[in-house]
């Protein structure tokens, strides 16, 4: 194993070093078992008044054109360049065979030795049939997922519990499932061991890069649940009746975004779109380079994991002005022009009626601040409501400014929604303080709600504050949430 | 990952203990030579660029541990290996006998889909000690034959003999099994909605 412990300390050994302007990782948090609200899985992880990380960020950017640029910039690294080992969060997927297929950062193809070391690693645990699933080596994390015949491994300066990088793992290969299908992967990896993988995943890098970039800035993935457009009721329901009204054959879904915000979202009765599909659908409108054009429509493949991920359904999109997608997604491969001609019908109809010009201010001025809510030391919140899985969250503000502070504050979220998940804990309520903020979690049966205030702020001051945000979100509940989802 | 023309394959090298397995891939990756013994442990890995007709390739070199108590890694090693190379020590008339059993566990452990035309490369190391010689060109090209014609180098990691040349065949020869890209079975199809009950979970709105 001198060679496989060589290696890993070559990365482990730069630690300490300062880590550069960049992604440190985020959270998320894969709430996959439906049911009985999602168990967050993973063990629990100790106070941490340490989430107040020593570096500097600037405003932070997850735009397509911000990834690519970073992506071009370490599109050469290898294991012995100078910067490879300082990056904070590391994603590699690879064949059980140990072939790379995706690194995050660097030449893949050039990494393919540590890629070696990576299966060496994972074999050697699981020929004594068990499990590697993370090591420490000092502050760095590694974890590992491994699901049929390929691995995933993190690799992390960021002190997130192995269960959070474990999670972003579990996001990644849902979307290498909804380009390629469980079996597939399975059968071709069965017929041929030694494949290539990235022959048939060509083009998807950037979505990958994306998913696991808005994981570090986008509370959706850590709840597990979308975002709505704010919008006046009257408008949603307007635009879910236009989409309810072009139902044609083979049509399973029907919905309106408006930049990474759910609009309104038409579906079969008996079948409800899980969040995770949902995200990755978001996520693949806002990365995918043949979207990037906004003016052509688009025709795609794309498995919904959580939907059925033995095939491909097929997504139409189009976007009806700038940063507003419609998408109607399809069991029937030929009905590219059908999908079309509905679309024509859809933006006729909500575009006469102003309600597309109506989604487009919401767009412009949608974002509310915590002040509008008039409650004293209220700092930000995160709302979710279970049974719909949506949630609901005010526009950054100070002191959360830059993306890391954001980051660190998505941080603390990740770290209580994993406390108040744990099963043993199973608290309905949650209170703590830190240097920094005051921190109030309430879990119930229908609404999660974790909100944070100035440091100063006693308990009772905040438990009455929650109340009062309560009310303030019961009363604006029609333009914040999507409370009937249309049908068909 | 793009639409690309980069290939990587996948060689193992296997062979007995202190044949020069890893001292010709240092030859090879780094034109490096050390007479100093260092026991592999498990295995290392390096990495190598080469064009073959026209076509950029990566080549994985897994260089394994000849010593059997070091040899810990099992199948998941040989799993999806594009060429195997086996080594022996022209002096030592064991290592060349021991080919066998070293081509066999590969097969099993690997289990390739055409093992018959599986590439293989012999190379027979350390030719550089010419009086201690013990097999003879011969006798290992009879062996190669027998087993399907495989391509046999003399080389020495030390002199830097052939050792160019083995691995650039190597790599062509693995690169041919690996162009062999008919996926026999097409991409998957469209859901049916009737067939399979969907994993129903609480839905989203």
């Amino acid at each position: 194993m001198d060679a496989l412990v060589q290696t890993v300390e070559d990365v482990a050994g730069a630690s300490g070093g300062e880590s550069e302007n960049e992604g440190d990782g985020e959270d998320e948090d894969v709430r996959d078992g439906g049911d009985g609200g999602g168990v967050a899985a993973g063990g629990n992880e100790e106070a941490e008044e340490e989430t107040g990380m020593e570096i500097e960020y600037d405003v932070y950017d997850v735009s397509n054109e911000a990834i690519a640029a970073r992506r071009r910039k370490h599109a050469h690294e290898e294991a012995t360049s100078p910067g490879w080992t300082q990056h904070d969060k590391h994603v590699f997927i690879l064949s059980s065979a140990g072939k790379p297929i995706y690194a995050r950062y660097g030449d893949e193809s050039r990494l393919s030795g540590f890629f070696g070391v990576l299966q060496a690693m994972i074999s050697f645990v699981d020929d004594n049939d068990d499990e590697l699933q993370h090591l420490v080596a000092g502050d760095v994390t590694y974890v590992f997922y491994s699901n049929g015949p390929l691995y995933y491994v993190c690799v992390a300066r960021t002190r997130e519990p192995a269960s959070h990088l474990r999670m972003l793992l579990q996001y990644v290969h849902n979307l290498v499932v909804s380009v390629l299908t469980a079996p597939y992967i399975v059968r071709l990896f069965e017929q041929r061991p030694h494949f290539d993988l990235r022959r048939m995943l060509g083009g998807t890098e950037p979505l990958i890069d994306s998913l696991i970039e808005l994981m570090d800035s986008d509370p959706s993935y850590l709840l597990g649940a979308a975002e709505c457009l704010r919008l006046a009721a009257s408008v949603r329901a307007a635009v879910g009746s236009a989409l309810q009204e072009v139902k044609i054959s083979g049509l399973l879904y029907a919905l309106v975004i408006a930049d990474s915000h759910l609009v309104t979202l038409v579906r079969p009765k008996s079948r409800g779109l899980h969040p995770i599909d949902l995200l990755l659908i978001m996520n693949f409108v806002k990365a995918s380079p043949t979207l990037r054009n906004e003016a052509a429509d688009s025709w795609t493949p794309f498995c919904l994991p959580h939907f059925n991920d033995t095939g491909h359904l097929h997504v139409y999109s189009s976007f009806l002005a700038s940063g507003v997608c419609l998408l109607l997604i399809s069991t029937e491969a030929e009905s590219f022009h059908d999908m079309q001609a509905c679309k024509d019908r859809v933006a006729t109809e909500i575009t006469a009626g102003g309600h597309l010009a109506a989604i487009t201010d919401a767009m412009a001025s949608q974002a509310y601040s915590v002040d509008e809510l008039g409650i004293p030391g209220l700092l930000h919140f995160l709302y979710k409501s279970v049974s719909s899985r949506q949630y609901t969250a005010p526009a950054w503000s100070a002191p959360y400014i830059t993306g890391g502070e954001q980051r660190r504050l998505l941080r603390v979220y990740q770290d209580v929604i994993e406390k108040v998940h744990t099963v043993a804990n199973d608290v309905k309520i949650y209170y703590q303080v830190s240097q920094s903020e005051t921190l109030l979690a309430w879990v119930t049966s229908s609404f999660e709600l974790y909100v944070v205030f100035g440091p100063l702020v006693p308990k009772k001051l905040a438990i009455a504050s929650c109340n009062k945000l309560l009310r303030w979100i019961k009363s604006q509940e029609g333009t914040l949430f999507i409370l009937n989802s249309p049908v068909w | 990952m793009a639409t690309r023309k980069k290939v990587l394959l996948k060689v193992i090298i296997l062979g007995d203990s202190g044949v020069g397995k890893t001292s010709l891939m240092n030859q090879y990756v780094n034109s490096k030579f050390s007479s100093q013994y260092k026991a592999t442990i498990g295995a290392d890995f390096l990495t190598k660029e080469v064009m073959v007709e026209d076509r950029l390739v990566t080549m994985q070199i897994w260089d394994t541990a000849g010593q059997e108590r070091f040899q810990s890694l099992g199948v998941a090693f040989y799993r999806g290996a594009d060429c195997c190379v086996l080594v022996f020590d022209v002096n030592l008339p064991k290592t060349f006998e021991n080919l066998d059993s070293w081509r066999d566990e590969f097969l099993i452990q690997a289990g390739p889909r055409d093992p018959d035309n599986f590439p293989f490369v012999v190379l027979g190391n350390k030719i550089d000690l010419e009086d201690q010689r013990r097999i003879s060109t011969k006798r290992a090209m009879t062996w190669c034959t027998l087993k399907g014609n495989i391509p046999y180098f003399e080389t020495s990691a030390k002199e830097n003999v052939e050792v160019e040349q083995a691995f650039h065949t190597i790599a062509k020869n693995a690169l041919k099994q690996e162009n062999d890209v008919d996926l026999g079975f097409p991409p998957p199809s469209a859901i049916k909605l009737h067939d399979p009950p969907p994993k129903q979970k609480k839905g989203c709105c």
